[in-house]
């Protein structure tokens, strides 16, 4: 493939993004929630199979399998994460990003079918990279949507259920959650050594502490965030609670663990190997 | 009890002996043990200062930038010396000594409150292996970086396959440290990744680092220049993850300023 063709492919996309991003502004994530994001996420794996299976002479297959694409967009990765990392107007939940981010997807789910179906050095690591870096994009973007955080400000006068997400909109909780005690201990110098926080929740007693959250259900985690300040000599009565839902963590959590694994082989096995170029096709 | 007061006299003596076995190396056309001992001695004086610092802290010395430089240091000529033990270019031991030394005098000019307290975000058994293996993996980029300016000095592209070599091995610690922030970032905040702005440019580096690998292995073997280019932008990124990012606006909100 001409590499003017596959620029103008690649042109035409990001036209296109960015004419959402200042058409609609930022991409309304809620939209995507469950089951919208699985169908779509079901629907991408379908057919890039299919592209990849029938169609490996087209040009969207040639388009998406180029190493010129690869380039391509890990470079615009890099400048879009630059530009956000000088605090510009690109954010995450842009479309710009977002479109970024599918390419990618589509990219990689490319790249995992045919270099799992060819014959190569180190296939394991590529693996374990590739298909770790695949389930940790891709959980983290299909997932965003379903990912929800409430604040709760637990006391010891009485018990709550009420819970509060960042646009002060209130849920009400299954179980409620009461303070039952808090202990602070102080550095010399007064500022917190540790610190960590009884709670009742329904009718169990949990301990909640910095980086050791309780877990709720399979979804759901409550981390310990804040509380309130007293004199060293005082105990707080009251402390703020976080709960996280968090659906699709499992499916980051296996993509990091695979990343970090490929990352070993990574160091011990060195460089990797160039793969052989065509006719090696064993799927 | 070890203070930060001792610190100038165990950098007096490693940076001397670094610079002795800088010279011996460049002064040897072949692999000179003279310059590997005494670089060597200086590294194990180097770490006997921090792990004394470490047990009279009672906290692993990675809290402020300080101490952190205090790491890179380390690891920069550690490096340096690997490489050099490795594939024996008498050019890596005088540069890694060179920025080696930037850093332990910008450590002897900003001396810091170095205290025991460890806020409780800190405590977790992920804080020694995150930011120890983030250090090692700017040391290993800081080599590849030094060993790519040396081949333009030298107009020469003998150094490649080592700085492919040290990217590589860069690349994989700098996924290992962005990851394993990532799991405690669970543990701690609820998410995995946040956004924020020491993540972000956490992100710039790796893309950066990631791109120059792709590009080594599957882009045509001309472009030095370009190779270059892309180390010397990584280098860049990598110091504004490193502290860059604490002078931004948008870190004034950021969850990664600790001191």
């Amino acid at each position: 493939m001409k590499k003017a063709t596959l620029y103008r492919y690649w042109g035409t996309y990001f036209a296109v993004a960015l004419g959402c991003q200042l058409t609609f502004g930022k991409c309304q994530i809620a939209f995507f929630a469950f089951p919208v994001n699985a169908a779509l996420l079901l629907l991408g794996v379908t057919s890039l199979w299919i592209l990849h299976k029938e169609k490996p002479q087209s040009a969207g297959y040639l388009v998406l399998s180029a190493p010129a694409t690869t380039f391509l967009l890990l470079g615009i990765t890099f400048v879009s994460c630059l530009l956000m990392g000088l605090g510009t107007l690109l954010t995450p939940d842009s479309w710009w990003t977002v479109f970024t981010l599918i390419a990618l997807l589509a990219h990689l789910l490319i790249v995992i079918y045919r270099g799992m179906c060819r014959k190569r050095a180190h296939k394991l690591r590529f693996a374990l990279t590739h298909i770790g870096l695949l389930l940790a994009l891709g959980g983290g973007m299909a997932g965003s949507a379903d990912t929800h955080e409430w604040r709760i400000l637990v006391t010891k006068d009485q018990p709550t259920r009420q819970a509060f997400d960042r646009h002060g909109k209130s849920i009400l909780l299954k179980d409620s959650m009461q303070l039952q005690t808090f202990d602070i201990a102080y550095h010399p110098d007064g500022t917190p050594q540790s610190y960590n926080a009884q709670v009742i929740i329904g009718d169990k007693s949990a301990t909640l502490k910095v980086n050791h959250p309780c877990t709720l259900s399979w979804t759901d985690n409550l981390y310990l965030t804040d509380y309130e300040h007293v004199p060293a000599n005082e105990q707080p009565h009251y402390c703020v609670l976080q709960l996280v839902k968090e659906p699709w963590k499992y499916a980051l959590w296996t993509g990091i663990w695979m990343l970090i694994a490929g990352c070993v082989l990574l160091f011990t096995q060195g460089i990797p190997a160039l793969p052989k170029k065509g006719g090696d096709e064993t799927c | 009890m070890l203070t930060w007061d001792e610190f100038i006299g165990f950098a007096l003596s490693a940076t001397l002996l670094w610079v002795g076995g800088a010279f011996a190396a460049f002064r040897s056309t072949e692999f000179s043990k003279k310059a590997f001992a005494l670089t060597c001695t200086g590294l194990c004086i180097y770490a006997a200062f921090i792990i004394c610092f470490w047990i009279s802290l009672q906290r692993p010395p990675l809290r402020t930038q300080g101490e952190t430089r205090l790491w890179y240091s380390f690891f920069l000529m550690l490096c340096g010396l690997l490489t050099y033990r490795r594939w024996h270019y008498r050019w890596i031991l005088p540069l890694s000594t060179l920025l080696t030394l930037v850093f332990v005098i910008m450590n002897l000019m900003n001396p810091e409150q170095h205290d025991r307290s460890l806020m409780p975000a800190l405590q977790s058994y992920w804080f020694v292996p995150h930011v120890t293996v983030y250090i090692f993996a700017y040391a290993v980029f800081g080599c590849a970086f030094l060993l790519a300016l040396a081949g333009v000095i030298k107009h020469t592209g003998r150094y490649q396959p080592t700085i492919d070599r040290l990217t590589c091995i860069g690349l994989a610690f700098l996924t290992f440290g962005m990851l394993s922030g990532a799991l405690w970032a669970k543990e701690a905040w609820g998410y995995f990744w946040s956004w924020d702005p020491k993540e972000t440019w956490a992100a710039v580096t790796w893309s950066i680092y990631l791109l120059y690998l792709h590009l080594r292995l599957y882009g045509k073997p001309r472009h030095q220049k370009w190779n270059v280019l892309l180390l010397a932008t990584g280098f860049l990124c990598m110091q504004m993850c490193w502290y860059g990012v604490n002078y931004l606006p948008s870190a004034q909100n950021s969850m990664h300023v600790y001191t």
